[in-house]
Formats: C-alpha cells, structure tokens, sequence
C-alpha cells in the first residue's frame, strides 16, 4: 500500500524501486498533487485497475512500471485462476 | 495480445505521462491506445473486458456475493475499501505475493484438480491463504531443479 501522505505539494520526485507497493491509495493525488516523476520500478502492482489511480496525478509526466506482475499481464485475461477454482470446488463441497 | 498492452492502458489512464518506464510516448501509441479502448465515456468492448469478470471469476464472485470485480475491474485488497473484505480481495493479493512460475502453477492446479477429499482442498486453500506453497508444490519443483 502505498499512501498515507500528508498533504506535500512541494514533492516533485518519488523513487520507490524495489518495494513492494501492491496498492495505491486512492487518495494519493490530493496527498501530492504536483507530483512529476514517479518510478515504481520492481513492485508488486498486479492488476490494471490498481493504475486507474495514476491517472489523477495532473501533472505526472515521467512514470515507470517496468517489472511489476501487471506488465507481463494479458489484457482481459483472469487474474487468478487457481484461486477461483479453489473456491469453485470447496464451495460445491 | 500480450504484454505491450498493458503500456497502451496506461497510457490510456493516464494522458499526462510522457515518459513510461523511460520510454518517451509516441503520439501513435496514444492513437492505438485510444482504438483499443475507446474515450473515457465509450470505453470500447475491450476496455469494459479488463473490467469484467471473465468465466470463472464470475462465478467465483457469485459464489462470494462479492462485487469486488466489477466496473474498472478487480481491484487489489485496499484498505479503505467500502467493499467487505470478503475472502476473494485478501487471497487474491496474497496470491499474487507468491510470484509462482509458471510450473509451480501447472503443479498446482494439477494438485488442486487431483485433490479427492475435502480435507485436501482445505489443506491446500489454507495455505494459499497464508501466502505460502501448499508443500507438494515447492518439493517436487526442487528436486526438479
């Protein structure tokens, strides 16, 4: 998760390579709302609805993704399949 | 299909980016993005398919009542989310913890497939839930390895 911010209009600059943000906040923009350059390189960001967030930064202009599950992710494809059937079958049981 | 359209969603979401993952944005790759996915008001058929439970994730929210996976789609467990935090949130992202390769996966749908009592599925549900390998799956991979 990442979030929690209090309201830093002056943060241009975030580098969070290699941690392990899966999710963020949706209140986040408000937090930073001049945020320009985001690098969140090597994190644990899963599915394509977690980026809908970015978006709302106005002035984001550099962002980086590379090497998060959501880049090797098939678009329309289900995310998790395993754990559906798991509670495909315990549910019928 | 693959990989590459996850830069033209974000681009998508995201029309202030310029540069993603170092990369400057061509104009043409805004222009694909937006025959993908259509505007912010029509989203196109393929957009409102990342937002939709396919097959499986359907009924699996059926099953749970969830509507976790709707509209712009399945979400990550958030903290703040109105939603209850049923069972499918807290698994899926605990899942998606475990980074399995892809025969780690094959091995475990196999077991999950194989698995002849309930006690078994608990077993192996249970240990998804705490966001580790059920054992079969890591023993058999190392001794391949």
């Amino acid at each position: 998760m990442l979030g929690n911010f209090p309201l830093s209009p002056r943060i241009r600059t975030l580098l969070l390579a290699r941690n392990r943000v899966s999710v963020i906040q949706p209140a986040l923009p408000q937090a930073i709302p001049n945020l320009r350059n985001l690098v969140l390189a090597s994190n644990n960001l899963a599915e394509l609805a977690d980026l809908d967030v970015l978006g709302k930064f106005a002035r984001l202009t550099h962002l980086v993704l590379l090497d998060n599950p959501v880049t090797k992710k098939e678009v329309g494809a289900s995310p998790s399949n395993t754990v559906a059937f798991v509670y495909k079958i315990t549910g019928k049981c | 299909m693959r990989a590459q359209n996850y830069r033209y969603w974000v681009l998508w979401r995201c029309p202030a980016v310029r540069f993603l993952d170092y990369q400057k944005v061509k104009q043409a790759e805004r222009e694909k993005a937006a025959e993908l996915f259509g505007t912010a008001e029509e989203p196109t058929e393929l957009a409102s398919k990342v937002c939709q439970p396919t097959g499986m994730q359907a009924e699996f929210s059926s099953l749970y009542g969830t509507n976790r996976v709707q509209i712009m789609g399945t979400k990550s467990n958030t903290f703040d989310a109105s939603a209850a935090n049923g069972p499918s949130g807290a698994t899926k992202s605990k899942i998606a913890r475990l980074k399995l390769t892809d025969k780690e996966r094959k091995k475990l749908q196999d077991m999950i497939k194989k698995a002849s009592s309930l006690e078994e599925i608990i077993r192996l549900e249970k240990a998804l839930n705490e966001g580790r390998l059920p054992p079969g799956v890591i023993v058999d991979d190392a001794m391949e390895e």
